[in-house]
Protein backbone atom coordinates (compact mmCIF):
# COMPACT_ATOMS: atom_id res chain seq x y z
CA UNK A 1 0.00 0.00 0.00
CA UNK A 2 2.85 2.22 0.52
CA UNK A 3 4.58 1.19 -2.12
CA UNK A 4 1.33 2.12 -4.19
CA UNK A 5 0.82 5.67 -2.52
CA UNK A 6 4.38 6.94 -3.13
CA UNK A 7 3.76 5.59 -6.53
CA UNK A 8 0.48 8.53 -7.07
CA UNK A 9 1.35 12.35 -7.94
CA UNK A 10 1.52 14.56 -4.69
CA UNK A 11 -1.90 16.00 -5.61
CA UNK A 12 -3.64 12.69 -5.92
CA UNK A 13 -2.20 11.47 -3.02
CA UNK A 14 -3.04 14.28 -1.22
CA UNK A 15 -6.81 13.96 -2.56
CA UNK A 16 -6.90 10.38 -0.85
CA UNK A 17 -5.66 11.14 2.19
CA UNK A 18 -8.23 13.96 2.28
CA UNK A 19 -11.28 11.40 1.42
CA UNK A 20 -9.74 9.01 3.76
CA UNK A 21 -10.22 11.82 6.71
CA UNK A 22 -13.80 13.26 5.80
CA UNK A 23 -14.77 9.32 5.25
CA UNK A 24 -13.31 8.84 8.99
CA UNK A 25 -14.84 11.87 10.27
CA UNK A 26 -18.63 10.98 8.17
CA UNK A 27 -18.09 7.46 10.36
CA UNK A 28 -17.30 8.93 13.63
CA UNK A 29 -20.40 11.07 14.17
CA UNK A 30 -22.48 8.07 13.40
CA UNK A 31 -24.87 7.22 16.28
CA UNK A 32 -25.92 3.60 17.81
CA UNK A 33 -27.30 2.09 15.74
CA UNK A 34 -30.76 0.81 17.78
CA UNK A 35 -33.02 -2.07 16.64
CA UNK A 36 -36.20 -2.96 17.74
CA UNK A 37 -36.23 -6.44 18.92
CA UNK A 38 -39.15 -8.93 17.92
CA UNK A 39 -41.92 -7.61 20.49
CA UNK A 40 -41.38 -8.76 23.65
CA UNK A 41 -44.26 -6.72 25.47
CA UNK A 42 -45.70 -9.99 25.81
CA UNK A 43 -49.24 -8.19 25.32
CA UNK A 44 -48.92 -5.52 28.29
CA UNK A 45 -51.68 -3.42 28.07
CA UNK A 46 -50.32 0.66 28.11
CA UNK A 47 -52.14 4.04 27.64
CA UNK A 48 -50.37 6.90 25.83
CA UNK A 49 -51.25 10.46 27.52
CA UNK A 50 -51.23 13.37 25.27
CA UNK A 51 -47.68 14.39 24.54
CA UNK A 52 -46.75 17.10 27.45
CA UNK A 53 -44.82 20.53 24.92
CA UNK A 54 -42.08 21.81 26.81
CA UNK A 55 -40.64 22.85 23.85
CA UNK A 56 -41.49 26.35 24.35
CA UNK A 57 -42.85 26.46 20.55
CA UNK A 58 -46.28 24.72 18.38
CA UNK A 59 -45.31 21.37 17.30
CA UNK A 60 -47.88 18.44 15.69
CA UNK A 61 -48.55 16.74 19.25
CA UNK A 62 -51.52 14.40 17.90
CA UNK A 63 -49.22 13.10 15.09
CA UNK A 64 -45.82 12.81 17.43
CA UNK A 65 -48.42 11.12 20.11
CA UNK A 66 -49.75 8.75 17.06
CA UNK A 67 -45.95 7.93 15.87
CA UNK A 68 -45.35 6.91 19.28
CA UNK A 69 -48.20 4.74 19.49
CA UNK A 70 -47.36 2.62 16.21
CA UNK A 71 -43.97 2.12 16.98
CA UNK A 72 -44.70 0.88 20.67
CA UNK A 73 -47.38 -1.17 19.15
CA UNK A 74 -44.62 -2.93 17.32
CA UNK A 75 -43.13 -4.02 20.42
CA UNK A 76 -46.12 -6.35 20.69
CA UNK A 77 -47.75 -3.98 23.29
CA UNK A 78 -51.40 -3.57 23.80
CA UNK A 79 -52.47 -0.03 23.17
CA UNK A 80 -55.25 1.69 24.45
CA UNK A 81 -56.97 3.35 21.94
CA UNK A 82 -57.12 7.27 21.54
CA UNK A 83 -60.78 7.32 22.09
CA UNK A 84 -60.49 5.82 25.37
CA UNK A 85 -57.81 7.62 26.78
CA UNK A 86 -59.81 11.07 25.92
CA UNK A 87 -62.78 10.15 27.30
CA UNK A 88 -61.12 8.34 30.15
CA UNK A 89 -59.19 12.08 30.72
CA UNK A 90 -62.50 14.04 30.07
CA UNK A 91 -64.35 11.93 32.41
CA UNK A 92 -61.98 12.53 34.97
CA UNK A 93 -61.15 16.08 34.02
CA UNK A 94 -57.06 15.76 33.85
CA UNK A 95 -55.65 18.56 33.00
CA UNK A 96 -51.68 17.89 33.60
CA UNK A 97 -50.52 14.84 30.90
CA UNK A 98 -46.69 15.25 32.36
CA UNK A 99 -47.55 13.04 34.99
CA UNK A 100 -49.35 10.48 37.01
CA UNK A 101 -50.99 10.73 40.46
CA UNK A 102 -51.50 8.11 42.54
CA UNK A 103 -55.79 8.55 42.49
CA UNK A 104 -55.03 8.75 38.49
CA UNK A 105 -53.30 5.30 38.39
CA UNK A 106 -55.53 3.43 40.74
CA UNK A 107 -58.79 4.63 38.48
CA UNK A 108 -56.68 3.63 34.98
CA UNK A 109 -56.37 0.30 36.27
CA UNK A 110 -59.67 -0.11 37.30
CA UNK A 111 -61.64 1.20 34.89
CA UNK A 112 -59.27 0.89 31.75
CA UNK A 113 -57.60 -2.35 33.07
CA UNK A 114 -54.10 -0.81 31.63
CA UNK A 115 -51.10 -2.28 33.82
CA UNK A 116 -49.16 0.89 32.87
CA UNK A 117 -49.42 4.70 31.62
CA UNK A 118 -46.51 6.02 28.67
CA UNK A 119 -45.97 9.46 29.24
CA UNK A 120 -44.27 11.71 26.96
CA UNK A 121 -42.65 14.99 27.10
CA UNK A 122 -41.59 16.76 24.05
CA UNK A 123 -38.17 19.03 25.25
CA UNK A 124 -37.27 19.78 21.72
CA UNK A 125 -39.35 20.90 18.05
CA UNK A 126 -37.99 22.42 14.96
CA UNK A 127 -38.95 21.05 11.60
CA UNK A 128 -36.49 23.85 9.85
CA UNK A 129 -34.02 22.34 7.88
CA UNK A 130 -31.79 20.74 10.18
CA UNK A 131 -34.90 19.66 11.98
CA UNK A 132 -34.40 18.46 15.73
CA UNK A 133 -36.39 16.78 18.04
CA UNK A 134 -35.94 15.70 21.62
CA UNK A 135 -38.50 13.39 23.61
CA UNK A 136 -38.28 12.24 27.12
CA UNK A 137 -40.63 9.09 27.92
CA UNK A 138 -41.29 6.93 30.93
CA UNK A 139 -43.62 4.08 31.33
CA UNK A 140 -45.46 3.83 35.15
CA UNK A 141 -47.15 1.06 36.53
CA UNK A 142 -50.52 1.34 37.23
CA UNK A 143 -51.97 0.84 40.86
CA UNK A 144 -51.56 1.53 44.29
CA UNK A 145 -48.09 2.72 44.19
CA UNK A 146 -47.26 4.04 40.56
CA UNK A 147 -43.21 3.33 39.81
CA UNK A 148 -41.54 4.19 37.03
CA UNK A 149 -40.72 1.11 35.50
CA UNK A 150 -38.98 2.38 32.43
CA UNK A 151 -36.86 5.84 31.45
CA UNK A 152 -35.02 7.31 28.53
CA UNK A 153 -35.11 10.08 26.42
CA UNK A 154 -34.06 11.00 22.50
CA UNK A 155 -32.53 14.49 21.52
CA UNK A 156 -31.10 13.98 17.69
CA UNK A 157 -31.28 16.40 14.53
CA UNK A 158 -30.90 16.43 11.00
CA UNK A 159 -27.10 17.05 10.81
CA UNK A 160 -26.08 14.52 13.93
CA UNK A 161 -24.14 12.22 11.45
CA UNK A 162 -24.07 14.37 7.99
CA UNK A 163 -21.32 11.80 6.73
CA UNK A 164 -19.40 12.37 3.85
CA UNK A 165 -20.32 14.92 1.11
CA UNK A 166 -23.41 15.59 3.80
CA UNK A 167 -25.60 12.14 2.49
CA UNK A 168 -26.59 11.44 6.04
CA UNK A 169 -28.60 14.81 6.68
CA UNK A 170 -31.69 14.20 7.47
CA UNK A 171 -34.19 17.44 6.11
CA UNK A 172 -37.82 15.68 6.49
CA UNK A 173 -38.98 16.11 10.05
CA UNK A 174 -41.02 13.23 9.67
CA UNK A 175 -37.39 11.01 8.92
CA UNK A 176 -35.50 12.62 11.84
CA UNK A 177 -38.88 11.86 14.19
CA UNK A 178 -39.10 8.31 13.11
CA UNK A 179 -35.26 7.82 13.50
CA UNK A 180 -35.84 9.27 17.30
CA UNK A 181 -39.11 6.91 18.10
CA UNK A 182 -36.99 3.97 16.69
CA UNK A 183 -34.90 4.37 19.15
CA UNK A 184 -36.60 4.88 21.75
CA UNK A 185 -38.52 1.88 20.82
CA UNK A 186 -35.17 -0.49 20.78
CA UNK A 187 -34.63 1.39 24.54
CA UNK A 188 -38.10 0.28 25.55
CA UNK A 189 -38.18 -3.37 24.05
CA UNK A 190 -34.73 -3.40 25.71
CA UNK A 191 -36.43 -3.19 29.04
CA UNK A 192 -39.14 -5.84 27.84
CA UNK A 193 -36.43 -8.38 27.48
CA UNK A 194 -34.66 -7.17 30.70
CA UNK A 195 -37.73 -7.50 32.42
CA UNK A 196 -37.50 -11.04 34.11
CA UNK A 197 -33.92 -10.02 35.62
CA UNK A 198 -34.65 -8.36 39.34
CA UNK A 199 -32.26 -5.15 39.34
CA UNK A 200 -28.84 -5.67 41.03
CA UNK A 201 -28.16 -2.54 43.84
CA UNK A 202 -24.46 -1.85 42.43
CA UNK A 203 -21.61 -2.23 44.91
CA UNK A 204 -20.53 1.42 46.44
CA UNK A 205 -17.15 0.38 45.42
CA UNK A 206 -14.27 2.98 46.53
CA UNK A 207 -16.98 4.98 47.95
CA UNK A 208 -16.36 5.86 51.50
CA UNK A 209 -17.93 8.58 54.20
CA UNK A 210 -16.89 11.87 53.56
CA UNK A 211 -14.69 13.40 56.24
CA UNK A 212 -15.13 16.88 56.75
CA UNK A 213 -11.97 18.96 56.66
CA UNK A 214 -12.35 21.59 59.66
CA UNK A 215 -11.48 24.69 57.77
CA UNK A 216 -10.67 27.51 60.30
CA UNK A 217 -8.08 25.18 61.46
CA UNK A 218 -3.93 25.79 61.37
CA UNK A 219 -2.86 25.71 57.97
CA UNK A 220 -4.68 26.93 54.24
CA UNK A 221 -6.96 26.72 52.43
CA UNK A 222 -8.78 23.78 51.02
CA UNK A 223 -10.30 23.40 47.32
CA UNK A 224 -12.15 20.84 45.75
CA UNK A 225 -10.76 19.86 42.43
CA UNK A 226 -13.76 19.15 40.55
CA UNK A 227 -13.08 18.58 36.92
CA UNK A 228 -9.88 16.96 36.69
CA UNK A 229 -11.57 14.16 38.84
CA UNK A 230 -14.82 13.83 36.79
CA UNK A 231 -14.21 14.14 33.08
CA UNK A 232 -15.87 16.09 30.26
CA UNK A 233 -19.61 17.04 31.79
CA UNK A 234 -18.90 16.15 35.42
CA UNK A 235 -19.90 18.88 38.09
CA UNK A 236 -17.21 21.61 38.39
CA UNK A 237 -17.73 21.78 42.15
CA UNK A 238 -19.13 18.96 44.62
CA UNK A 239 -19.80 18.21 48.05
CA UNK A 240 -20.68 14.92 48.86
CA UNK A 241 -21.34 13.81 52.57
CA UNK A 242 -23.81 10.71 51.27
CA UNK A 243 -22.67 6.93 51.92
CA UNK A 244 -24.42 5.33 49.94
CA UNK A 245 -24.93 1.56 51.74
CA UNK A 246 -24.15 -1.29 49.06
CA UNK A 247 -26.93 -2.90 48.52
CA UNK A 248 -29.34 -1.05 49.53
CA UNK A 249 -32.37 0.64 47.26
CA UNK A 250 -32.55 4.26 47.91
CA UNK A 251 -35.95 6.12 47.28
CA UNK A 252 -35.33 9.45 45.37
CA UNK A 253 -38.04 12.27 45.08
CA UNK A 254 -37.46 14.75 42.63
CA UNK A 255 -38.97 18.36 43.89
CA UNK A 256 -39.53 21.15 41.41
CA UNK A 257 -35.97 22.95 40.27
CA UNK A 258 -36.23 26.10 40.61
CA UNK A 259 -35.78 28.21 36.98
CA UNK A 260 -33.85 31.29 36.81
CA UNK A 261 -32.75 30.65 33.48
CA UNK A 262 -34.42 32.40 30.24
CA UNK A 263 -35.99 29.39 28.73
CA UNK A 264 -39.39 28.35 29.74
CA UNK A 265 -39.98 24.92 31.53
CA UNK A 266 -36.03 24.35 31.63
CA UNK A 267 -36.45 23.32 35.36
CA UNK A 268 -38.60 20.19 34.39
CA UNK A 269 -36.84 19.77 31.09
CA UNK A 270 -34.30 18.86 33.81
CA UNK A 271 -35.82 17.25 36.43
CA UNK A 272 -36.71 14.89 33.99
CA UNK A 273 -33.12 14.40 32.67
CA UNK A 274 -32.12 13.52 36.40
CA UNK A 275 -34.73 11.28 37.29
CA UNK A 276 -33.94 9.13 33.92
CA UNK A 277 -30.29 8.35 34.89
CA UNK A 278 -31.76 8.22 38.62
CA UNK A 279 -34.12 5.36 37.02
CA UNK A 280 -31.13 3.50 35.35
CA UNK A 281 -29.25 2.63 38.70
CA UNK A 282 -30.57 -0.16 40.36
CA UNK A 283 -29.46 1.66 44.08
CA UNK A 284 -32.57 4.34 43.34
CA UNK A 285 -36.10 3.65 43.21
CA UNK A 286 -37.65 7.03 41.57
CA UNK A 287 -40.96 8.14 42.99
CA UNK A 288 -43.10 9.35 40.25
CA UNK A 289 -43.08 12.50 39.37
CA UNK A 290 -46.61 13.17 38.88
CA UNK A 291 -47.01 11.61 42.63
CA UNK A 292 -44.81 14.53 44.10
CA UNK A 293 -46.16 17.12 42.05
CA UNK A 294 -49.94 15.80 43.53
CA UNK A 295 -48.54 15.44 47.40
CA UNK A 296 -47.04 18.84 47.05
CA UNK A 297 -50.41 20.49 45.41
CA UNK A 298 -52.39 18.61 48.39
CA UNK A 299 -49.69 19.80 51.41
CA UNK A 300 -49.83 23.24 49.91
CA UNK A 301 -46.72 23.46 49.56
CA UNK A 302 -45.18 26.83 48.51
CA UNK A 303 -41.51 27.38 47.36
CA UNK A 304 -39.83 30.52 47.49
CA UNK A 305 -36.20 29.93 46.06
CA UNK A 306 -36.08 26.19 46.82
CA UNK A 307 -37.56 23.76 49.21
CA UNK A 308 -37.50 24.60 53.09
CA UNK A 309 -35.99 21.92 55.52
CA UNK A 310 -39.82 21.89 57.08
CA UNK A 311 -41.18 21.05 53.11
CA UNK A 312 -38.82 18.77 52.53
CA UNK A 313 -39.24 16.69 55.84
CA UNK A 314 -43.20 16.87 54.92
CA UNK A 315 -41.98 15.28 51.53
CA UNK A 316 -39.77 12.55 52.98
CA UNK A 317 -42.02 11.38 55.26
CA UNK A 318 -45.37 11.15 53.26
CA UNK A 319 -43.49 9.74 49.81
CA UNK A 320 -41.21 7.74 52.26
CA UNK A 321 -37.89 9.13 50.54
CA UNK A 322 -34.87 8.92 51.65
CA UNK A 323 -33.53 11.70 49.42
CA UNK A 324 -35.26 14.85 48.51
CA UNK A 325 -33.56 16.07 45.36
CA UNK A 326 -33.87 19.66 44.17
CA UNK A 327 -31.85 22.81 42.37
CA UNK A 328 -31.54 25.47 40.48
CA UNK A 329 -31.34 25.79 36.22
CA UNK A 330 -29.02 28.73 35.45
CA UNK A 331 -28.96 28.65 31.96
CA UNK A 332 -30.61 26.39 29.55
CA UNK A 333 -30.04 27.28 25.85
CA UNK A 334 -30.51 25.42 22.79
CA UNK A 335 -27.71 25.94 20.00
CA UNK A 336 -28.52 28.95 17.85
CA UNK A 337 -27.44 28.74 14.43
CA UNK A 338 -25.50 26.46 12.47
CA UNK A 339 -22.28 26.97 14.66
CA UNK A 340 -23.93 27.93 17.34
CA UNK A 341 -23.32 25.35 20.58
CA UNK A 342 -26.08 24.67 23.23
CA UNK A 343 -25.71 25.53 26.85
CA UNK A 344 -26.52 23.90 30.21
CA UNK A 345 -25.65 25.54 33.87
CA UNK A 346 -27.39 23.90 36.78
CA UNK A 347 -26.73 23.00 40.84
CA UNK A 348 -28.25 19.88 42.49
CA UNK A 349 -28.58 19.19 45.59
CA UNK A 350 -29.77 16.07 47.92
CA UNK A 351 -31.53 16.58 51.27
CA UNK A 352 -31.59 13.64 53.76
CA UNK A 353 -34.59 12.25 55.09
CA UNK A 354 -32.92 11.14 58.58
CA UNK A 355 -30.36 13.93 58.99
CA UNK A 356 -32.82 16.97 57.79
CA UNK A 357 -29.51 18.23 56.13
CA UNK A 358 -27.68 18.86 52.39
CA UNK A 359 -25.88 15.93 52.59
CA UNK A 360 -25.04 16.11 48.64
CA UNK A 361 -24.59 19.64 46.54
CA UNK A 362 -23.12 19.98 43.37
CA UNK A 363 -23.14 22.71 40.33
CA UNK A 364 -22.10 21.79 36.53
CA UNK A 365 -21.91 24.18 33.68
CA UNK A 366 -21.39 22.77 30.49
CA UNK A 367 -21.54 23.92 26.89
CA UNK A 368 -21.61 21.29 23.60
CA UNK A 369 -18.05 22.41 22.55
CA UNK A 370 -16.64 21.37 25.46
CA UNK A 371 -13.50 19.41 25.01
CA UNK A 372 -14.13 19.18 21.23
CA UNK A 373 -10.58 19.79 19.32
CA UNK A 374 -11.06 18.44 15.74
CA UNK A 375 -14.11 18.78 12.91
CA UNK A 376 -16.51 19.15 15.93
CA UNK A 377 -16.09 15.22 16.60
CA UNK A 378 -17.59 14.49 19.94
CA UNK A 379 -19.69 17.89 19.74
CA UNK A 380 -23.15 17.89 21.40
CA UNK A 381 -25.97 19.41 19.15
CA UNK A 382 -29.03 19.94 21.45
CA UNK A 383 -29.43 21.55 25.06
CA UNK A 384 -31.08 17.83 25.93
CA UNK A 385 -28.27 15.64 24.74
CA UNK A 386 -26.12 17.60 27.31
CA UNK A 387 -27.93 18.18 29.98
CA UNK A 388 -28.44 14.39 30.15
CA UNK A 389 -24.54 13.44 29.94
CA UNK A 390 -24.46 16.21 32.87
CA UNK A 391 -26.96 14.59 34.69
CA UNK A 392 -25.48 10.93 34.23
CA UNK A 393 -22.46 12.34 35.71
CA UNK A 394 -23.93 13.79 38.49
CA UNK A 395 -26.02 10.73 39.13
CA UNK A 396 -22.73 8.30 38.78
CA UNK A 397 -20.67 10.74 41.19
CA UNK A 398 -23.44 10.41 44.11
CA UNK A 399 -23.30 6.88 43.88
CA UNK A 400 -19.44 6.67 44.09
CA UNK A 401 -16.97 10.05 44.46
CA UNK A 402 -13.79 10.15 45.48
CA UNK A 403 -13.40 13.91 46.81
CA UNK A 404 -10.08 15.38 47.15
CA UNK A 405 -8.86 17.94 49.15
CA UNK A 406 -6.10 19.84 48.93
CA UNK A 407 -4.00 21.87 51.44
CA UNK A 408 -2.11 24.23 50.81
CA UNK A 409 -0.06 26.19 53.08
CA UNK B 1 23.70 64.29 51.86
CA UNK B 2 24.88 61.12 53.61
CA UNK B 3 23.99 58.22 50.96
CA UNK B 4 23.69 55.56 53.98
CA UNK B 5 21.26 57.80 55.53
CA UNK B 6 19.32 58.08 51.98
CA UNK B 7 18.91 54.32 51.44
CA UNK B 8 18.37 53.86 55.01
CA UNK B 9 15.30 56.01 55.08
CA UNK B 10 14.45 54.69 51.79
CA UNK B 11 14.14 50.91 53.23
CA UNK B 12 12.62 51.81 56.60
CA UNK B 13 9.92 53.38 54.47
CA UNK B 14 9.33 49.99 51.97
CA UNK B 15 9.45 48.10 55.10
CA UNK B 16 6.60 49.71 56.63
CA UNK B 17 4.55 49.73 53.15
CA UNK B 18 5.19 46.13 53.63
CA UNK B 19 4.13 45.50 56.94
CA UNK B 20 0.67 45.63 55.62
CA UNK B 21 -2.09 42.81 55.53
CA UNK B 22 -3.57 41.54 52.71
CA UNK B 23 -5.90 43.89 50.62
CA UNK B 24 -9.47 44.47 50.94
CA UNK B 25 -9.56 41.70 54.10
CA UNK B 26 -10.47 42.57 57.76
CA UNK B 27 -10.72 39.29 60.23
CA UNK B 28 -11.64 40.04 64.15
CA UNK B 29 -9.06 38.91 65.89
CA UNK B 30 -11.08 38.07 68.83
CA UNK B 31 -13.64 35.82 66.84
CA UNK B 32 -13.14 32.20 67.44
CA UNK B 33 -13.97 31.16 64.05
CA UNK B 34 -13.69 27.93 65.03
CA UNK B 35 -17.06 27.68 66.89
CA UNK B 36 -18.88 28.97 63.22
CA UNK B 37 -20.32 25.48 62.29
CA UNK B 38 -23.29 26.46 60.20
CA UNK B 39 -24.17 29.50 58.65
CA UNK B 40 -26.79 31.44 56.30
CA UNK B 41 -26.54 33.03 52.88
CA UNK B 42 -28.35 35.87 52.26
CA UNK B 43 -29.12 37.49 48.64
CA UNK B 44 -25.93 39.18 47.57
CA UNK B 45 -26.87 42.86 46.08
CA UNK B 46 -26.34 43.15 42.76
CA UNK B 47 -24.36 47.24 41.23
CA UNK B 48 -24.07 44.86 37.82
CA UNK B 49 -25.86 45.02 34.66
CA UNK B 50 -27.04 41.96 34.79
CA UNK B 51 -30.34 41.33 36.73
CA UNK B 52 -29.62 37.15 37.16
CA UNK B 53 -25.68 37.74 37.96
CA UNK B 54 -26.68 38.16 42.41
CA UNK B 55 -28.32 34.76 42.30
CA UNK B 56 -25.55 33.19 39.95
CA UNK B 57 -22.91 33.82 42.17
CA UNK B 58 -24.66 32.93 45.11
CA UNK B 59 -25.39 29.73 43.78
CA UNK B 60 -21.33 29.33 42.86
CA UNK B 61 -20.83 30.34 46.63
CA UNK B 62 -22.48 28.16 48.74
CA UNK B 63 -21.87 25.26 46.56
CA UNK B 64 -18.37 25.89 46.68
CA UNK B 65 -18.33 26.96 50.48
CA UNK B 66 -20.45 23.73 50.77
CA UNK B 67 -17.40 21.91 48.94
CA UNK B 68 -14.72 22.57 51.17
CA UNK B 69 -16.74 20.84 53.89
CA UNK B 70 -15.30 23.25 56.32
CA UNK B 71 -18.45 24.69 57.26
CA UNK B 72 -22.03 23.71 56.53
CA UNK B 73 -24.58 26.01 54.47
CA UNK B 74 -28.14 26.57 55.28
CA UNK B 75 -30.38 25.23 52.12
CA UNK B 76 -31.33 29.14 50.14
CA UNK B 77 -34.86 27.64 50.06
CA UNK B 78 -34.41 27.76 54.21
CA UNK B 79 -32.95 31.10 54.27
CA UNK B 80 -35.65 32.73 51.86
CA UNK B 81 -38.47 31.04 54.01
CA UNK B 82 -36.82 32.14 57.42
CA UNK B 83 -36.17 36.37 55.54
CA UNK B 84 -39.93 36.11 55.23
CA UNK B 85 -41.06 35.08 58.31
CA UNK B 86 -38.75 37.36 60.11
CA UNK B 87 -40.24 40.29 57.70
CA UNK B 88 -36.78 41.47 56.46
CA UNK B 89 -37.56 44.09 53.84
CA UNK B 90 -34.12 44.33 52.32
CA UNK B 91 -31.95 40.74 52.53
CA UNK B 92 -29.11 42.15 50.76
CA UNK B 93 -28.59 45.19 53.56
CA UNK B 94 -30.34 43.82 56.72
CA UNK B 95 -29.28 45.43 59.84
CA UNK B 96 -28.36 44.15 62.72
CA UNK B 97 -31.27 43.32 65.09
CA UNK B 98 -32.67 41.47 61.98
CA UNK B 99 -29.34 39.39 61.48
CA UNK B 100 -29.41 38.11 65.08
CA UNK B 101 -33.02 37.32 64.22
CA UNK B 102 -32.72 35.56 61.38
CA UNK B 103 -29.60 33.47 62.83
CA UNK B 104 -31.72 32.78 65.67
CA UNK B 105 -34.64 31.23 63.74
CA UNK B 106 -32.12 29.35 61.61
CA UNK B 107 -29.55 28.41 64.06
CA UNK B 108 -26.77 29.66 62.40
CA UNK B 109 -23.94 30.90 64.25
CA UNK B 110 -23.30 33.44 61.39
CA UNK B 111 -24.48 35.06 58.54
CA UNK B 112 -22.88 35.99 55.04
CA UNK B 113 -23.95 38.92 53.22
CA UNK B 114 -22.44 40.12 49.79
CA UNK B 115 -22.11 42.80 47.04
CA UNK B 116 -21.47 42.16 43.50
CA UNK B 117 -20.01 45.13 42.25
CA UNK B 118 -19.29 43.83 38.03
CA UNK B 119 -20.23 40.77 36.82
CA UNK B 120 -20.36 40.63 32.82
CA UNK B 121 -18.50 42.10 29.90
CA UNK B 122 -16.07 44.88 30.06
CA UNK B 123 -14.61 46.44 26.79
CA UNK B 124 -11.51 48.94 26.25
CA UNK B 125 -11.32 49.47 22.73
CA UNK B 126 -11.05 46.52 20.61
CA UNK B 127 -10.53 44.19 23.66
CA UNK B 128 -13.42 42.84 25.41
CA UNK B 129 -13.09 40.20 28.62
CA UNK B 130 -15.26 39.14 31.18
CA UNK B 131 -15.25 40.81 34.51
CA UNK B 132 -16.07 40.00 38.48
CA UNK B 133 -15.67 42.05 41.15
CA UNK B 134 -17.48 41.47 44.52
CA UNK B 135 -17.79 41.56 48.07
CA UNK B 136 -18.48 39.61 51.20
CA UNK B 137 -19.08 40.00 54.95
CA UNK B 138 -19.58 37.99 57.49
CA UNK B 139 -21.52 38.99 60.86
CA UNK B 140 -21.71 36.61 63.93
CA UNK B 141 -25.39 35.81 64.72
CA UNK B 142 -25.26 36.04 68.28
CA UNK B 143 -24.21 40.18 68.35
CA UNK B 144 -24.31 41.23 65.00
CA UNK B 145 -20.88 42.35 64.75
CA UNK B 146 -19.18 41.67 61.38
CA UNK B 147 -16.24 39.37 62.06
CA UNK B 148 -14.86 38.70 58.83
CA UNK B 149 -14.68 41.25 55.21
CA UNK B 150 -12.92 40.85 52.14
CA UNK B 151 -13.56 41.62 48.80
CA UNK B 152 -12.42 39.97 45.23
CA UNK B 153 -11.74 41.05 41.66
CA UNK B 154 -11.09 38.66 38.40
CA UNK B 155 -11.07 38.79 35.31
CA UNK B 156 -10.80 41.48 33.11
CA UNK B 157 -8.74 42.55 29.83
CA UNK B 158 -5.22 41.47 30.21
CA UNK B 159 -2.21 41.79 27.88
CA UNK B 160 -2.95 38.19 26.26
CA UNK B 161 -6.51 39.77 25.51
CA UNK B 162 -5.45 42.83 24.06
CA UNK B 163 -2.93 41.57 21.83
CA UNK B 164 -4.68 38.14 20.33
CA UNK B 165 -8.23 38.87 21.78
CA UNK B 166 -10.92 35.95 22.01
CA UNK B 167 -13.13 37.46 25.03
CA UNK B 168 -10.92 36.26 28.12
CA UNK B 169 -12.22 33.06 30.11
CA UNK B 170 -15.82 32.64 30.28
CA UNK B 171 -17.60 33.86 32.85
CA UNK B 172 -18.55 30.67 35.37
CA UNK B 173 -14.61 29.67 34.91
CA UNK B 174 -13.61 33.48 36.84
CA UNK B 175 -16.57 33.63 39.22
CA UNK B 176 -15.06 29.87 40.70
CA UNK B 177 -12.03 31.90 40.80
CA UNK B 178 -13.23 35.02 42.72
CA UNK B 179 -15.02 32.72 44.78
CA UNK B 180 -12.04 30.32 45.34
CA UNK B 181 -10.05 33.33 46.11
CA UNK B 182 -12.36 34.71 49.16
CA UNK B 183 -12.51 31.21 50.60
CA UNK B 184 -9.20 31.53 50.60
CA UNK B 185 -9.43 34.37 52.54
CA UNK B 186 -12.13 33.42 54.62
CA UNK B 187 -10.15 30.03 55.32
CA UNK B 188 -6.80 31.93 55.90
Amino acid sequence: MIYWLNSLSNTLRAVFVAACVFFIYGCAHTGPVRTVGEGRGSGMRIAILPVENLSGRKAPLEEIRRSLADHVRTLGVQVLDEAATEAYIVRHRIRYTGGVSEAEARTFRNEEGVEAVLIASLELYDDESPPKIGLIARLVSCGDSPTILWMDSVDITGADSPGILALGLIDDPVQLRDKAFAALAGSLNGFFEAKTAAPVPQAAGNRRPETPVTGFGPGGSITVQGERMRGRFGPKIQYDSLFIEPGRRYSVALVPFFNRSDRRDAAEILLLHLASEFVRKPNFSVVEPGVVRQQLLNSRVVMIEGISLSDSDLVSHLLNADLVITGDVMDYQESSGSSGSPMVDFSVMAIDKNSKKVTWSSKSYNKGTDGVLFFDIGKVNTAGELASEMSRKVVEGLLSSEVVHEGKE
Amino acid sequence: MDVRRVILTFLLIVMAACATGPEGVYRDENMDFGSIRSVAVLPFANLSRDQAAGERVRDVFVTQLLATGGLYVIPAGETAKAIMTAGILNPTAPTKDEIIKLATALKAEAVITGVLREYGEVRSGTSTANVISMSLQMTEGQTGRVVWSASSTEGGIGLKDRLLGGGGDPMNDITVKAVDDLLAKLFK
